[in-house]
């Protein structure tokens, strides 16, 4: 079910009719959020529910074995991992492998066709497999590190596991955050539920009208069976895609949050501001926040992190933004994206090792060289292959294909967009990194509601072409 | 959530609000809508959806993509046909698979004269066309939000973004074209460019041929329908004679065999006569005008066919 859905909005109707009568029954609570959380889920394909349960219960019992046997807890850890792990390579990778295998093969002249064997149900994503299952490992990774202790409640765990505001494209959020508060959860205020309002305004706003807007228009350029198109058209396309996929995403988050405070939970805030960065390192602080500290916490620091030596922690880098890059993606193009971050951090290391100027003007202008960087990379998350990515990036960066006649190519609401999303992020800009204050009217209750709803009346009027969020494929 | 929520004060701000800006948002884009030069405006959901869900019935029903969807006119056939109800039963880069042709076929009135004409153009005998996909959204589409009153306004967004760009002075599309209750799109282009649609052919064969499974599922369809005392005729759409020319050899598009082929499933084939005298304004589609006497040419010769069919019945008996 898709929160930008009919279904999804006559599902919440319901949900939350009968939830604040569950207040007090916790059991039933649980089980209600999880039997919602299933109808959910299950609204896209049921068939692919046991997998989230399979995945659960690994943990489940892994983590209490886990606290139960300490010192066997290792080997629970590895039993984990390959459960988990593993039913994530059967549906996500396992085909991409063997058909890379059988194209390698098919070139030295011996073609095999294994994939026809391969039964359909094998071949379908199931939609949010990475997002749980990350979800899934991260309760018993912190119960492996004497960070959390594991609740004896199943019903608790996969109310966790399952909650349906995140369920299927994040945030991921942490067992240590959450399992308190669905334990006890608030009551939600009026001034919660005003907030909880705010964050799915803008969610739909950021989806439906700005993201859904630049749909169209890109789908268009990277379906585009050639790259004849010039670096103008290029820088325009990679820009739309950056919103694109941006909003689209953090729409998503912010969704999430809002339902999540309706519910009376609280969810870690997943973007701010990304494009406002002035270095990578900031970029992937602000940028799907839940996964960059996830890989951070139970990938890059477990390898040693960059306490370790120069050539090393490069190396932990590396092997951390190639891991990220193929979990948002089965395909050569996402490693190119993640080992192009890599490239991009290692460089700031090596040669920004501190970021000290205080000069706006300087800021400003690493701001722009990191977002551009970022369009360059996320050409290759775009694209349907690296050749393609490629021949793209090629574009982007010769000279001699610079016409600003293109210009005349894109439709005239896209550059519209574009133009009202930088002057956004600019005030954005000024306000978080030049000290800019701004005016005390925009806080005050009646312009957030004038602004809520002009979001929601938007959205009803304005609403672009694009379909499912780009994250739902992760 | 509980009533009670309305007792804060914001929310209650965001609801009365959202009632007013609903209110003024919609008189706004029904009255840019309104007051736009009326061929200047883009075709409304309103229009494909009554055209997907009307309930009318029809003597002659005319299936086919785009190029007839705006390449024939009923009202200017039914002139031609007398009593004859025609109706233009053509979408988006349709194709002739089974959808199409039984959703085509339920527009017939079962007592009635039980005329299909197929527009056979080269893409929509492809598996892409095949998928139908604007005929498949605007089936599984709400239509009570269509005929409910005020509603309308709200459903289409691609109608506010066109009068945002109206209204913005930005520059809307060059079409000019005027949507009519019989499923005709009368349409012209004032920046003509009778090459503008050779790429996107280009592109499109290059990528895929037609489909041999289609056309013996048609030409089965065709065959079926002949038994069932429908009267079944087809024609190729005319196109600039650069267009025929890439379309004949790229897509795989054999006139005189599908010709052939029709025929000897029961149907007839409409020769268009001096088929590269339609003017196009962009190679693919047809001028209103053209549209017009093509319109009355295929007519014409249902009429003549179905008259001479009449008289050949009546000396059998």
């Amino acid at each position: 079910m898709a929160f930008n859905s009919i279904e999804f909005i006559l599902f919440c109707a319901i949900f939350f009719f009968f939830y604040p009568y569950l207040k007090e029954a916790r059991n039933r609570r649980y089980l209600y959020i999880v039997a919602a959380s299933c109808i959910f889920y299950g609204w896209w394909d049921y068939r692919y529910l046991f997998l989230l349960f399979v995945s659960g219960s690994i943990d489940f019992f892994m983590g209490y074995l886990i606290h139960k046997y300490p010192k066997r807890k290792k080997f629970f850890l590895v039993f984990s991992l390959i459960g988990n792990l593993g039913i994530l390579f059967s549906f996500k990778y396992l085909l991409w492998v063997i058909s890379s295998y059988q194209q390698f093969l098919s070139s030295f002249g011996m073609p095999v066709s294994w994939t026809v064997n391969i039964d359909p149900f094998f071949k379908v994503l199931p939609v949010g497999i990475s997002f749980y299952t990350f979800q899934s490992l991260c309760y018993t990774f912190d119960i492996y590190r004497g960070e959390l202790k594991p609740t004896r409640n199943p019903l608790l765990f996969f109310c966790y596991l399952s909650l349906f505001p995140q369920l299927v494209a994040g945030p991921i959020v942490r067992a240590s955050d959450i399992l308190n508060q669905l334990e006890k959860p608030k009551h939600p205020c009026g001034e919660k539920i005003f907030e909880g309002l705010r964050h799915i305004a803008s969610g739909f706003f950021k989806k439906v009208v700005i993201a859904d807007s630049l749909a169209p228009f890109v789908n268009d350029a990277f379906a585009s069976a050639s790259w004849d198109h010039g670096a103008i058209f290029w820088w325009i396309a990679a820009i739309a895609f950056a919103f694109q996929i941006y909003f689209d995403f953090a729409g998503y988050s912010d969704i999430a949050i809002g339902l999540g405070k309706w519910m009376g939970l609280d969810f870690k805030m997943n973007f701010n501001h990304p494009y406002i960065a002035s270095s990578f390192r900031e970029f992937w602080g602000r940028w799907h926040i839940s996964l960059s500290t996830w890989f951070r916490d139970y990938v890059y620091i477990p390898l040693g992190g960059s306490k370790v030596s120069t050539l090393r922690a490069h190396t932990n880098l590396w092997v951390t933004m190639l891991i990220s890059g193929l979990w948002h993606g089965a395909s050569f193009h996402f490693l190119v994206w993640g080992g192009l971050h890599a490239f991009f951090l290692s460089m700031e290391r090596i040669f920004f090792p501190e970021h000290r100027s205080k000069n706006i003007y300087f800021i400003a202008l690493s701001t722009l060289s990191t977002f551009l960087l970022v369009c360059i990379a996320s050409v290759f998350f775009r694209s349907s292959s690296v050749r393609h990515g490629a021949g793209i990036v090629k574009a982007l960066i010769d000279p001699r294909r610079f016409s600003f006649q293109e210009i005349h190519t894109v439709p005239a609401l896209i550059l519209f967009v574009i133009a009202a999303v930088f002057v956004r992020e600019s005030y954005v800009f000024v306000q978080q990194k030049g000290g800019f204050k701004p005016p005390a009217l925009q806080n005050h209750p009646v312009m957030q509601a004038l602004v809520v709803a002009l979001m929601f009346t938007t959205c009803l009027f304005y609403r672009g072409e694009g379909n499912a969020f780009i994250y739902f494929q992760f | 959530m509980r009533l009670s929520i309305f007792n804060f004060k914001p929310i209650r701000l965001v609801v009365i609000f959202l009632v007013g800006m609903v209110i003024a948002a919609g008189w706004l884009k029904m009255r840019v809508l309104e007051q736009a030069p009326k061929g200047l405006r883009p075709l409304t959901a309103a229009f494909w959806m009554t055209k997907t869900h009307t309930n009318k019935k029809f003597d002659v029903i005319v299936i086919g993509d785009s190029r007839v969807y705006r390449g024939i006119s009923p009202s200017d056939m039914e002139e031609v046909l007398g009593e004859m109800a025609v109706f233009n039963f053509g979408y988006s880069s349709a194709g002739m698979s089974a959808l199409l042709l039984n959703a085509g076929e339920e527009k017939l009135k079962k007592n009635g004269k039980k005329i299909i004409i197929l527009g056979l153009t080269p893409y929509s005998l492809t598996s892409s066309a095949a998928l139908n996909e604007q005929y498949k959204e605007l089936k599984k589409a709400l239509y009570w939000p269509y005929q409910t009153p005020g509603l309308p306004i709200l459903m289409y967004p691609k109608e506010t973004a066109w009068a945002v760009t109206y209204l913005l002075g930005f520059k809307v599309s060059p079409y000019h074209q005027i949507p009519h209750d019989n499923g005709w799109v009368e349409s012209d282009n004032p920046s003509e460019n009778i090459e503008a649609a050779l790429d996107e052919y280009r592109q499109r064969f290059a990528k895929e041929k037609i489909s041999k499974e289609l056309f013996n599922y048609l030409m089965e369809k065709v065959q079926l329908w002949s038994e069932q005392g429908y009267t079944v005729f087809a024609f190729r759409p005319p196109v600039s004679e650069k267009m025929e020319q890439l379309e004949n050899a790229k897509s795989g598009y054999d006139e005189s065999w599908i010709k052939n082929e029709f025929s000897e499933a029961g149907g007839i084939w409409i020769d268009i006569e001096n088929r590269y005298a339609y003017k196009t304004y962009d190679g693919s589609h047809l001028t209103s005008a053209s549209a017009r006497l093509l319109s009355k040419y295929i007519a014409k010769f249902v009429s003549d066919k179905t008259s001479s069919m009449g008289r050949d019945k009546k000396r059998i008996l």
